[in-house]
């Protein structure tokens, strides 16, 4: 199970590679037993998305304590979950924005939904991702977005912590908190959002959330 | 009594002796009980291969042979034949398939070859129980079912009413001509499609052999071959047929004028609750829409249709009506629809204005739609940019992963219009340019000298940016990103199945193909004639095809339909069930079972009768009788069990 998209797809490829290539397998052993390892190939990667998403709504609504009722939210999936199609639309997901509907939230048409947050482009040409992360941003603040829930650490941070670079950089004055999707699960489940690191990004996401916490 | 059996083991060149070994296979065959003689031979099928199976049977006084090479799909009724000319009854044969089921599936020897062993160890215990069977003749009802009157529906009704014969045309919509009406110009001559089509749609209304029945649809296909009775359900049109002149003053006086989206104009204009589908309809006859009309919805109108019709055409008591027609064969002609653009939000359509599918195009472009021909965005003004998108759902592992096969020279034929009707800007974004017909590599090189602007790259996105529409795409010959801004797109769709495709594969007994297009029998040498014979299909129902393939098709279809009349008979297959009375419990289970409801119930003798004409031998029945009532000729369960023990030994 992995909690972000970078190394979910990482680790899928690498699976699906050996049992498609059984030389590379043959290959990988030789290595590993070199260093007295082995590897039997019984690992399924899934994200933790699609775990949660996999326990169906029956159980899910049980747990809802606090629905979100009101709340506007910008699913935003990210470029590699996906891609290439395993089990949602690579280019007009849907499962975040059913399981943010069953915590009662609203889930605002996202047009820039899968679009790529730049990854680490924003260590190392950090023009080309501020532009990218902008169009994201923009396109939720535009679709009525109170807030934007990623299922990627690395999205989280990207669309969070460069919002008062954009601004400067385009003149703009965006404000929009992104919270990763378990954070906002948990608010709905009535979990405590001290617990849940509500305090920690960067934008902070209390105004958004003030009736529910 | 013992049988005399010969085995004749094929190489097919290296298609089995490559892999499998056949001279062993041989040698091991002739080893088996109550075989006499065992051979291999490099062509079975060949004239020679034949010759050497009529002589053992002469010579040796073979009484049953088993051939060992590809399907009998393929060859059974080539060896049939062979034993036949040597006097001995063709269902005297059995064939193993070491070909397909052995040397195509493994690049091991010895796996092919012990598994050509046992297949031939059970074909020669199970033919050892073969029992002569005689074919059946019937005689055939000379009138054809044509089913769909596009352009391949209407060819096929053509040609066939042009021989001398009757012709059922049954045509879903209002009006025959298919998507084909709807068109400006055709490419690659870029002739109107009105000018060519609309004789031929005459002709048809004209033919005194062919008789339209359209706003109607096939409901059920009972019979076989040479002898199907097909039930018809006609919708009311609301309009007396004989009286209306096609005169256009009910739609006129309709209180719903300019209020029903126009499913002919792809809904980019507005008609009446009565309306006629387009100037040049077959017939040319009022229609009444029965989900829109007030008086038939809601009860209340006030009828200024009525008032406006001087020749009393109008009639809202019209019912729906049900006749069976008796025919000999049948030929579908269905066509496509097209991949809903929805379903690839990424490409804006729906969502933003300016962005239309190719046959929305056609429309817009057509002297008779929506802006009479005029190139305009929403707005009304002439687009200074427009681009073209090809592939959209077509060769595509997301959607459909076939190509389309019309949309390279559509799109083509689409940038030509542009150019000689606007002074815009083209810009063609496509994957491969697929121009493979007579005169097409001509006319895309005709229209790259008008200037248009083809990018090799798949369009990606189309996105809005500031209120401008921009196209996003790789152009792989550059090797660059690029956004091209333009005022209107155009995506070219996927041809897709029709949404019914499967109920209407059903109703007529035929198979589809994995991209849910209906199947012929041979994809290279019988792409007209299906698993159920005496139903032959033509045109984009088969798969995408442009105006020339389809003509072909309907034609080949007429052919294959004045065949079967020509003959005048009919073999049919004589492997029937065929349940024993005495042993039948009369539980009705096979009722159920049977696909072509050939099974009926006595009810004075309590037990099911099988209708032998109807019956298709697919022993469905046999296999769910508990009490071992029925039987299939040439499937008996003696046969089976000893083919499976002789498989398994
Ligand atoms: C945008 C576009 C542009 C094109 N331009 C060209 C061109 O310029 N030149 C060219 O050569 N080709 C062109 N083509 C291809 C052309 O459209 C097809 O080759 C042709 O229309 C196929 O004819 P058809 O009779 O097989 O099918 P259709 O035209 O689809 O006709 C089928 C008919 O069957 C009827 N029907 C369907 N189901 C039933 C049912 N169950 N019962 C009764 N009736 C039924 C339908 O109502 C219809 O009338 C183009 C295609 C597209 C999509």
């Amino acid at each position: 199970m992995t909690a972000c998209n970078a190394c979910y797809l990482a680790l899928r490829r690498a699976t699906e590679r050996l049992e498609e290539y059984p030389r590379l397998k043959d290959k990988m052993e030789e290595n590993l037993q070199a260093a007295g390892l082995s590897y039997r190939g019984k690992v399924t990667v899934r994200h933790l998305l699609e775990l949660v998403v996999s326990l169906g709504p029956d159980v899910l609504l049980k747990q809802i304590k606090k629905p979100l009722a009101g709340l506007k939210v910008a699913c935003y999936y990210g470029c590699q979950l996906v891609r290439p199609r395993y089990y949602d639309d690579p280019e007009d997901p849907q499962s975040l924005d059913q399981l943010v509907e069953l915590m009662g939230a609203t889930a605002v048409p996202f047009r820039h939904k899968a679009k790529c947050c730049a990854a680490s482009l924003a260590t190392t040409k950090e023009k080309v991702a501020l532009k990218m992360i902008k169009d994201i941003l923009q396109d939720a603040h535009e679709a009525g977005a109170q807030l934007i829930v990623t299922i990627c650490p690395m999205c989280q941070m990207n669309l969070d912590a460069y919002q008062d670079q954009i601004n400067a950089a385009y003149g703009l004055n965006l404000e929009l908190p992104v919270v990763y999707f378990t954070q906002l699960l948990g608010l709905a489940f009535g979990l405590d959002s001290r617990q849940l690191g509500l305090d920690k990004p960067v934008v902070s996401p209390k105004r958004a959330l003030a009736s529910f916490l | 009594m013992t049988e005399r059996i010969g085995v004749y083991v094929c190489h097919c060149g290296h298609n089995i002796a490559a892999v499998g070994d056949v001279e062993k296979v041989a040698q091991y065959a002739g080893t088996l009980d109550n075989v006499v003689i065992a051979r291999d031979y490099k062509y079975m099928c060949s004239d020679p291969g034949q010759e050497l199976i009529k002589n053992d049977i002469q010579q040796l006084g073979l009484t049953r042979v088993v051939v060992a090479a590809c399907s009998p799909r393929m060859h059974e009724p080539t060896f049939k034949g062979a034993l036949e000319r040597a006097n001995l009854n063709g269902y005297l044969l059995e064939m193993a398939n070491i070909r397909e089921q052995c040397s195509w599936v493994t690049d091991n020897t010895q796996n092919a070859t012990e598994k050509a062993k046992s297949l031939v160890r059970g074909a020669v215990r199970r033919v050892y129980y073969h029992r002569p069977i005689e074919e059946r003749v019937v005689s055939v009802n000379k009138a054809t079912l044509v089913v769909g009157g596009g352009i391949a529906g209407i060819q096929a009704a053509l040609q066939i009413a042009e021989a001398g014969h009757k012709v059922y045309l049954v045509e879903r919509e209002a009006s025959i001509g298919g998507q084909m009406a709807k068109f400006d110009k055709t490419f690659p001559t870029m002739d109107c499609a009105a000018c060519i089509l609309t004789p031929k749609m005459v002709a048809v209304s004209q033919s005194p052999n062919i008789e339209l029945l359209t706003y109607a649809e096939v409901a059920q296909v009972d019979g076989y071959v040479g002898n199907f009775t097909v039930t018809v359900r006609q919708k009311p049109r609301y309009i007396v047929e004989d009286l209306c002149t096609g005169c256009g003053d009910c739609t006129t006086a309709c209180v719903l004028k300019n209020r029903i989206p126009d499913a002919f104009d792809e809904g980019l204009s507005k008609r009446s609750a009565a309306y006629i589908s387009f100037p040049q309809a077959i017939p040319l006859k009022a229609v009444i829409d029965e989900k829109e009309c007030l008086l038939l919805t809601k009860g209340k109108c006030s009828k200024n249709c009525v008032e406006a019709c001087s020749r009393e055409a109008i009639d809202f008591s019209q019912k729906e009506t049900v006749r069976r027609i008796e025919v000999g064969s049948i030929i579908l002609a269905t066509g496509f629809e097209l991949f809903d653009a929805r379903k690839a939000p990424q490409y804006g359509y729906g969502i933003y204005d300016d962005v239309y599918t190719g046959i929305e195009f056609e429309r817009l472009t057509n002297a008779s739609g929506p802006t009479q021909g005029k190139i305009l965005t929403k707005r009304g003004e002439e687009p200074k940019s427009v681009a073209i998108l090809h592939c959209i759902g077509s060769r595509d592992e997301n959607y459909q992963k076939y190509c389309s096969r019309v949309c390279c020279m559509s799109s083509v034929k689409f940038a030509h219009l542009v150019k000689e009707k606007t002074d815009a800007e083209v810009f063609e974004f496509y994957i491969d340019m697929r121009t493979f017909g007579k005169q097409y590599e001509e006319f895309y090189t005709r229209v790259q000298e008008e200037g248009v602007n083809f990018i090799r790259g798949k369009g990606a996105e189309v996105a809005k940016v500031d209120g401008q529409l921009v196209v996003r795409a790789e152009d792989t010959l550059l090797g660059a990103y690029r956004e091209i801004p333009v005022d209107m797109v155009v995506l070219n769709t996927a041809l897709v199945p029709r949404h019914d495709a499967e109920k209407v594969a059903q109703i007529f007994g035929i198979s589809r193909s994995e991209d849910g297009f209906f199947l012929e029998s041979h994809i290279k040498l019988d792409p007209v004639t299906t698993s159920t014979d005496g139903v032959h299909i033509a045109g984009c129902c088969q798969s995408p095809k442009d105006i020339p393939d389809t003509v072909a098709q309907g034609s080949a279809a007429a052919a294959q339909s004045l065949a079967v009349i020509a003959t005048g008979k009919v073999k049919i297959s004589p492997i029937s069930a065929w349940s024993d009375p005495a042993v039948c419990a009369g539980c009705r289970i096979c009722l159920g079972l049977c696909p072509f409801k050939a099974i009926g119930f006595n009810e004075e003798k309590k037990v099911a009768e099988i209708n032998q004409a109807v019956c298709k031998g697919c022993g469905s029945c046999a296999a769910g009788c508990p009490s071992n009532a029925i039987v299939v000729s040439h499937f008996s369960n003696q046969q089976l069990l000893a083919e499976i023990e002789g498989v398994l030994a």
